[in-house]
């Protein structure tokens, strides 16, 4: 289990950006973060990942602090996408993924059968697999995406964390990252993944929504989209729709509606 | 086809550094040179001129060569910055800076010069090269606000590469009014290289250059940024370390022994990058190769250009290098 345990975190001389926020992630289970611009949502993957150290509170990881593990060892369990990262033009969509191999291989060892079994999975899974050879540079935006997160999924991580993964992504790479993801929850990954667009939480198991850096509410994604911290959250610009037992989040475009 | 690219490159390595011992005030046709070297390599008498004085020389460029050329391969993937190079970064003058100190402080400035023999240099100059290298390369950064700002990082080292040559310049005037050896040390010369200059150059590549070959996958890893090479379990501040130390030690070492030769570092990772691809695992080697090459051959155009006078070779490469600068920065805007 990936856990935070009452994060606080700021930085120095800045103002607070996280305060108390508890969360839970077991293997197999889908987690969406939610929250509006400036709520934390990026600062708590970052404490997640340890790239920041927590002001107070803690890090768990599978029953050991965080900076506990050697970076390897977490490299072998916790895999991360992030939003809009920089990524090498020239080397090929298969020379990336492999790069997902670092954690197992360290700088220089060779390849084995599980690292090669690994990078056909991961390739498999995201339908990289025709794109191979070609430079990131050549692919299109959302090619470009998976290829990224087969490179994540070639760790073969426990967890996984993904940040706002179905931006630039057009409705259909949206709608095949969505059942990408559930799949691998299926198979036994935590997944966390901060959405912008509430719909995309709606596909995970569970959803919390940030709110000035606490947690303002948690639950189903069903749940904590029509609860009462999410109206406040967003205090008039959404409309919360409700029809054949399913929920589903537009931005209110008109003054007055309804 | 891999091996075969290899083979081609140590190939033409072979034969520019033939070519480049057959020219020269006497040329020396092919066999001679190639009986002298194996006179020379199985220690038999052997031809002075061959082994002497331009086999040295040739060798020189060859360990300058690749330790400017790595180094830009490594600046470039280290910073993810395709305008890295020792020169524009500022490590090269604050090496050629260094160097001067050290060589005013022990008082060995004008008698170096006065023979013209970089091989009575105290072995502590390379050292005193490195902090000034590494100090120019700080002070560019901070200077630039960080790494992540690409071109104020390149302006950054620029000025204050030009403002450490201004005082190398000062210091050199100070202690002997003697403007050729500003010029040669201010512009990298390879003339005065003997055998003690390339066993002292290949001692410190052995250290800051070598380790460097085996970091290509960390390099590779660097592309996708620092939060992903965290995740993927690498020792970040530690890679990084070694990498600006190695990088800046073989450049640091190529200067106190040679001065300043600008922009090998940017030409030769960028040509190689056409050949071998993105992949530092091989980059980096092609780029020692490739640096090896370039700078025989620039050696080699420095020496015919306007003979019977000799250019220093910094000269050509700056002059190769200036075009190419200006290339790249049209690519990268476009």
């Amino acid at each position: 289990m990936l856990e935070a345990r009452g994060l606080h975190f700021r930085y120095p001389q800045g103002p607070r950006v996280l305060e108390g926020v508890e969360l839970r992630l077991e293997p197999g289970t889908w987690l969406a973060v939610l929250g509006p611009n400036g709520s934390g949502k990026t600062t708590l993957l970052a404490l997640l990942l340890g790239l920041l150290r927590p002001s107070a509170g803690e890090v768990r990881l599978d029953g050991r602090a965080l900076y506990a593990w050697s970076a390897t060892a977490r490299g072998r369990r916790i895999a991360y996408l992030p939003q809009n990262g920089p990524y090498p033009p020239g080397l090929t969509a298969e020379e990336v993924v492999r790069l997902g191999r670092l954690p197992h291989l360290g700088l220089w060892s060779r390849e084995g059968p599980d690292d090669e079994a690994a990078v056909a999975w991961a390739m498999q899974v995201t339908e990289t697999a025709a794109l191979a050879d070609r430079p990131l540079a050549a692919l299109s935006g959302g090619e470009r995406q998976r290829v990224l997160l087969a490179r994540a999924l070639a760790q073969r991580p426990r967890y996984l964390l993904l940040d706002e993964p179905t931006n630039h992504l057009d409705l259909h790479h949206q709608a095949a990252l969505l059942r990408l993801l559930g799949r691998l929850a299926a198979e036994g990954i935590g997944v966390a993944s901060v959405f912008h667009d509430p719909n995309h939480a709606l596909a995970a198991g569970r959803a919390v929504l940030l709110e000035g850096g606490r947690v303002a509410d948690a639950g189903t994604p069903e749940q904590v989209i029509t609860g009462a911290a999410f109206r406040r959250v967003y205090a008039g610009d959404v409309r919360v729709l409700r029809g054949e037992g399913r929920v589903a989040v537009l931005p209110r475009w008109a003054e007055v509606e309804e | 086809m891999r091996t075969l690219g290899w083979l081609l490159l140590l190939g033409t390595l072979g034969l520019v550094v033939v070519l480049g011992v057959m020219v020269g005030a006497v040329p020396l046709g092919p066999d001679r040179v190639l009986t002298a070297l194996a006179d020379g390599l199985t220690g038999r008498a052997v031809d002075p001129i061959v082994w002497q004085i331009r086999l040295p020389r040739v060798l020189m460029a060859v360990l300058v060569g690749a330790a400017l050329g790595v180094s830009g391969a490594v600046y470039q993937g280290l910073f993810r910055n395709p305008l890295a190079d020792p020169y524009l970064m500022g490590a090269a003058s604050g090496a050629a800076f260094g160097a001067t100190v050290a060589l005013t402080l022990t008082g060995s400035l004008s008698s170096a010069y006065a023979h013209g023999v970089a091989e009575r240099w105290p072995a502590s100059v390379p050292l005193f090269a490195f902090a000034g290298a590494v100090g120019a390369v700080a002070l560019a950064v901070v200077l630039a606000g960080g790494v992540a700002r690409r071109y104020n990082l390149i302006l950054a080292g620029v000025v204050v590469g030009s403002v450490l040559i201004g005082l190398t310049t000062y210091l050199m005037m100070l202690d002997a009014d003697r403007v050729r050896a500003v010029f040669s040390y201010t512009l990298g010369n390879l003339a005065f290289s003997g055998w003690p200059d390339v066993h002292r150059l290949a001692a410190y590549l052995a250290v800051a250059l070598l380790p460097l070959f085996f970091f290509g996958r960390a390099l590779n890893a660097l592309q996708l940024g620092d939060a992903v090479a965290h995740t993927l379990g690498l020792p970040l501040a530690w890679i990084k370390l070694g990498l600006i130390l190695g990088a800046t030690l073989a450049t640091a070492a190529a200067v106190a022994q040679v001065g300043i030769v600008g922009f090998v570092g940017l030409i030769v990772p960028h040509t190689m990058r056409r050949f071998v691809g993105e992949d530092y695992r091989a980059l980096v080697p092609a780029s020692a190769l490739g640096g090896a090459v370039l700078l025989v051959l620039a050696d080699l155009l420095a020496r015919m250009l306007v003979r019977p006078a000799e250019l220093p070779v910094g000269v050509v490469t700056t002059l190769l290098g200036g075009p190419f600068f200006l290339y790249l920065l049209r690519r990268q805007r476009a």
